[in-house]
Order: structure tokens, then C-alpha cells, then sequence
């Protein structure tokens, strides 16, 4: 169709990338069709974008308070361009950008000193911590959770040690494995988004993936996830008291098996899917992220230690059966009040009291 | 002063001397379209104003070496697609594959409609008609008219080739120009600006 090529000519014109000899065509189709002429005047009346009148300042100050706040928290500094591969951006500059990440990079590694320097970057209970870093990656810490990693090697050896709960946005390097350790798993990435549960007051340790995928290794086992699949490990029962302990393995048999391996002797795990909340697709294992208070079918007793460390508070429950009653539910930016009101009426029917910083729960 | 210096001006100042009167006047110059971007993306002022407020953090973070960076704009338009795209895959159930998989929700300015002595209709039929085109289509339309990016710029912020930004537009301005009625008389004559 003739006209096709006017539209083209036409679109090139009011984008300002017509070269003399394309917008020279395009005044001898013009003339040759007058009446598309007037219709593609209108276009670019439409075209003109009204004067932008926006005022920034009040976005500003949101970012500046953001911003301080990121600063204040301990970040390592990118001393570097970005290491994250930009395949296409860096194509024009691609020879002198990684001329010059080579050379300082090895100038850093003269300088530095063969001693290990540990970097720590800890939560407490009630607070919640974004960190990225030397390579890019991005962690978010939940309450009371400890992130450890060594400053030094890390260029080379992406290895991170958990104590609670992050979720992790890796930086994706082929060449360097990130991998993180827990008490009960280890877990080897390469570059995905994941969140990674592992309470020492809990009794078991969970990885759930969203993108990408990971290799959990717990004892000798290797366990590929795929996105949207979730792995729950046992934690070690010594480390666990009494009918907890039984509990645990009662747990971890309970959920349905779908990895088809046997689980290695002594050791307990099981893979099942990632749960969404219902209504607003928000993965339950990573609602803390959004600021949301998720329970996805735990017990009174798991729950409690949820809260406990969302609201800096201790909670104590009175009684047993009470504290195996199971909930699933999401609490987006609630008081606590608010959340044992909620937890009362849905099913435990039980009475509580909230005392400056101690819950109390009765039947 | 400062908002008349150009983009590669304070990128200097920021990189050279920590200026922050520069990172502010590039805040007032940018953010405002970064967000539209990623809004069409994330479709949330609060998300999209949070992503860019992001963006301009990482900037910060790499001050130092923002001297380095060949074209600031589509780099930022770059990190603003991807944070985006990050947002998107964590919020939603389904990992974003494409531009074409996503809902998008572009930000089109129709230009002094009253001026064109058009009727509220022809001009909701063409709102319509841009509405109708394929997701990735309606961002290259809003990055092209909206933010006066270059069609080079545009098909490295998307990983596209430009070729096919080229005839994408072509498609956005015969659906246009399709949605208007056929003028059989000549309009007044408008003096051009």
C-alpha cells in the first residue's frame, strides 16, 4: 500500500529522524495525496506534548529522605562503575569500561591485606534492613537476622552466611557463584531472586524461589528449584527442645514430596510450591518484603515468633493445644492489637493481653 | 542557572564535584519522565515514584565514576526499565518474559485538541486507537513523542533493533491518522509556531 510508506515518512518527519532525501519523498507524496495531507496535519497537532508544569520539589524531598537513609545504612560503596553486565549499554564503551574495572581491580588486590576482613550487617527484631553488596546484589534483612560476609574475598568468593531471614536479588556473574550458608542448607545461586528463612528458634530452614534458579545443597544432596518452588529442611534437633523436635520431622513429612529423590538418611526435606496470597499474588514467603505480616498455614506457636520479632514484643501462650492451632493469613501494615484481634476471631477464640512490651495468650 | 545547564553539563558537576545542586536540577529534569516510563511498567505512582527514587540513589552510589557513563539519559532509562521489571517480577506471579506479555499502560499527552477544531469523540477514537496497539508499541510511541528520545535511544533502553522502532511509530502514526474522520474541506489555516 502506497500509503504505508507516507505514514512512514511521516512518523520519521515528526520524530525529527527524516534525512533530506526522506523528507524530500515525503513532499512529493503529500502533494500527490492532498487529502492525507490535512488528515496527517492533525496527527501532528496531536503530537505536540503540552508543557510539562510539574513540580518536583515534594518528589525531591521524598528522595532526599530516602536517600539519606540508604546512606546512613552500612553499604558497600560502589567503587566501580556497576559490575552488573549491561550487555547492550556497555556495547559503545565496552573495551575502555572493562580495561578499567581490570586494572583497578587488580590494584585493589596488591594493596589489600591477606587478612580476612569480616563485614556484618545485623537486624534486630521489629526493623527491617536493605543492603547491596560489592557486587551488586541486592538483600533485603527481616527482623533479627544476621548477614556476614568476608570484604575481602568476596570478588572471589560470593559467600554469604544467614542467621534469619533475607531475601536476595543476585547480581548475576557466571563466573562467580553466590552462594549462601545456613545452618541446615547451603544454598548456591547465579543469579535470581529468592528468600532464604532460616530462624535458629525455628524449626526448620526454607528456601523459596521466584526467578531463576538455585542449588540447594543440604549434606551431600543437591537440589535444583525452579522458579516458584519452595524446600523446608529440618533444622538439626539438638538444636531444638523436646516435642519441638518431634514436631519438626512430623513437619517436614507432612508436605507433599515432589523433588522424587529420597530424602538422604537422617535428613529431612521436602519441596512444594511457593504459596500466593490470594489476593494480591504476593508471595507469602516474601510478604515481609512489602511490608505485609504473612502466615501461610503455620501454628500459634511459629506465629508467635513471627510477631514477636515484627513488633519487638515477647509472647507467651498458655496453652498447648492452643499453641498448635494452624493459620494462614496477611496482615498489610496492622497493629499488633489489630493482628491478635484478627488471629482471635478467625479460629483460636482465645483471649489475650498486651502489657507494655509481653503478650499473653489464653485459651 | 542550573536549568539551563544540559544533561552531559550536570553530569559532570555530580561527577566531579559531588554537586548537589546538579543531582537536584537532574531530579527536576528526568524523574518526572522516568516515572512516566515506569509507570507505564509498574502501573503505580507510589511503586514508580519509589523505582526512580531508586534509580537516583544508584546514581548517587556511583558518583564517582558517572563521568564514564556514555549517554546518561538512555542509562537511566535503562536501570529505570530493569528496577521496573524487577518490581513487576516480584509483585506479580508471572516472571516478565517480554514487553509484549506485559500490561502497559502509557502515558499519552494528546496536544491542544480544542486548537485542532476536533470533537471530543474523534479525538477519544484516536486515544482509543493508540490503546489498541501491541504493548511494546505504545512504549516506543510514549518514549518517541513523550520524552523526544532519539530512535537510536529508544531501541537501546529496550533491547530492540531500529528498525523495528522505525516501523513500530509508522504503525502509531497510520493508527492515528486511521482514527481521524476523512477531511473533505480544508481546515482554517493555522499560523505554525
Amino acid at each position: 500500500m502506497p500509503l504505508d510508506r507516507l505514514y512512514l515518512l511521516y512518523s520519521l518527519r515528526l520524530s525529527g529522524e527524516a534525512t533530506p532525501e526522506e523528507t524530500k519523498e515525503l513532499e512529493d507524496l503529500l502533494n500527490a495525496h492532498p487529502e492525507e495531507r490535512l488528515r496527517l496535519e492533525v496527527v501532528k497537532g496531536l503530537w505536540a506534548s503540552p508543557a510539562e508544569e510539574t513540580d518536583v520539589t515534594r518528589s525531591y524531598n521524598r528522595h532526599l529522605q530516602r536517600l539519606s537513609e540508604r546512606q546512613a545504612r552500612p553499604e558497600a560503596p560502589v567503587a566501580f562503575a556497576p559490575r552488573r553486565p549491561r550487555r547492550i549499554l556497555w556495547l559503545a564503551a565496552a573495551a575502555s569500561v572493562a580495561l578499567a574495572l581490570a586494572a583497578g581491580w587488580w590494584y585493589e588486590r596488591q594493596s589489600r591485606p591477606a587478612t580476612p576482613t569480616p563485614n556484618a550487617i545485623s537486624t534486630k527484631r521489629g526493623s527491617k534492613s536493605r543492603v547491596v553488596l560489592p557486587d551488586g546484589t541486592e538483600v533485603w534483612l527481616n527482623g533479627d537476622s544476621r548477614l556476614t560476609y568476608d570484604a575481602g574475598t568476596f570478588g572471589d568468593n560470593r559467600n554469604v552466611r544467614l542467621d534469619g531471614e533475607a531475601y536476595f536479588d543476585v547480581a548475576s556473574d557466571p563466573r562467580h557463584p553466590f552462594v549462601i550458608h545456613t545452618r541446615a542448607m547451603d544454598v548456591r545461586v547465579l543469579g535470581t531472586a529468592f528468600d532464604v528463612r532460616s530462624y535458629a528458634d525455628e524449626l526448620t530452614t526454607q528456601t523459596s524461589l521466584f526467578r531463576g534458579s538455585v542449588e540447594v545443597i543440604v549434606r551431600d544432596k543437591h537440589i535444583v528449584l525452579k522458579p516458584n518452588e519452595r524446600i523446608t529442611v529440618a533444622n538439626d534437633r539438638r538444636a531444638v527442645t523436646g516435642d519441638a523436635a518431634r514436631d519438626a520431622q512430623q513437619a517436614a513429612r507432612d508436605a507433599q514430596l515432589a523433588a522424587g529423590d529420597a530424602p538422604a538418611a537422617g535428613v529431612q526435606l521436602t519441596v512444594d510450591k511457593v504459596r500466593f496470597d490470594r489476593d494480591d499474588s504476593v508471595a507469602l514467603a516474601a510478604a515481609w518484603t512489602k511490608n505485609k505480616l504473612a502466615f501461610d498455614h503455620e501454628t500459634l506457636e511459629d506465629i508467635a515468633k513471627d510477631i514477636a520479632r515484627w513488633y519487638d514484643v515477647t509472647v507467651t501462650i498458655k496453652d498447648n493445644r492452643l499453641r498448635q492451632t494452624n493459620f494462614t493469613a496477611t496482615f498489610d501494615d496492622e497493629s499488633l492489637e489489630a493482628v491478635l484481634h484478627a488471629l482471635s476471631l478467625a479460629g483460636g477464640n482465645f483471649h489475650y493481653t498486651i502489657r507494655k512490651r509481653e503478650v499473653l495468650i489464653n485459651p | 542557572m542550573y536549568a539551563s545547564m544540559d544533561i552531559a553539563t550536570l553530569q559532570g558537576r555530580i561527577a566531579l564535584y559531588e554537586d548537589m545542586k546538579a543531582y537536584e536540577a537532574l531530579y527536576a529534569r528526568l524523574a518526572p519522565r522516568l516515572q512516566r516510563f515506569s509507570y507505564s511498567l509498574v502501573r503505580s505512582r507510589e511503586a514508580a515514584e519509589e523505582v526512580v527514587s531508586d534509580v537516583f540513589i544508584k546514581l548517587w552510589q556511583i558518583r564517582n565514576t558517572l563521568h564514564r557513563v556514555d549517554n546518561l539519559q538512555v542509562y537511566l532509562y535503562t536501570i529505570t526499565k530493569n528496577f521496573s521489571l524487577n518490581y513487576i517480577t516480584r509483585t506479580y506471579k508471572h516472571p516478565v518474559v517480554s514487553l509484549d506479555d506485559m500490561e502497559v499502560e502509557p502515558v499519552i499527552h494528546l496536544g491542544n485538541p480544542e486548537e485542532l477544531y476536533l470533537s471530543a469523540e474523534v479525538v477519544e477514537r484516536v486515544r482509543r486507537a493508540i490503546l489498541q496497539l501491541p504493548p511494546q508499541c505504545r512504549i516506543i510511541f510514549q518514549l518517541v513523542k513523550e520524552d523526544g528520545l532519539a530512535y537510536k535511544e529508544v531501541a537501546e533502553i529496550l533491547h530492540l533493533s531500529v528498525l523495528t522502532v522505525r516501523n513500530q511509530l509508522a504503525i502509531a502514526v497510520r493508527k492515528m491518522a486511521e482514527a481521524l474522520p476523512a477531511l473533505r474541506e480544508p481546515q482554517p489555516r493555522r499560523i505554525e509556531k
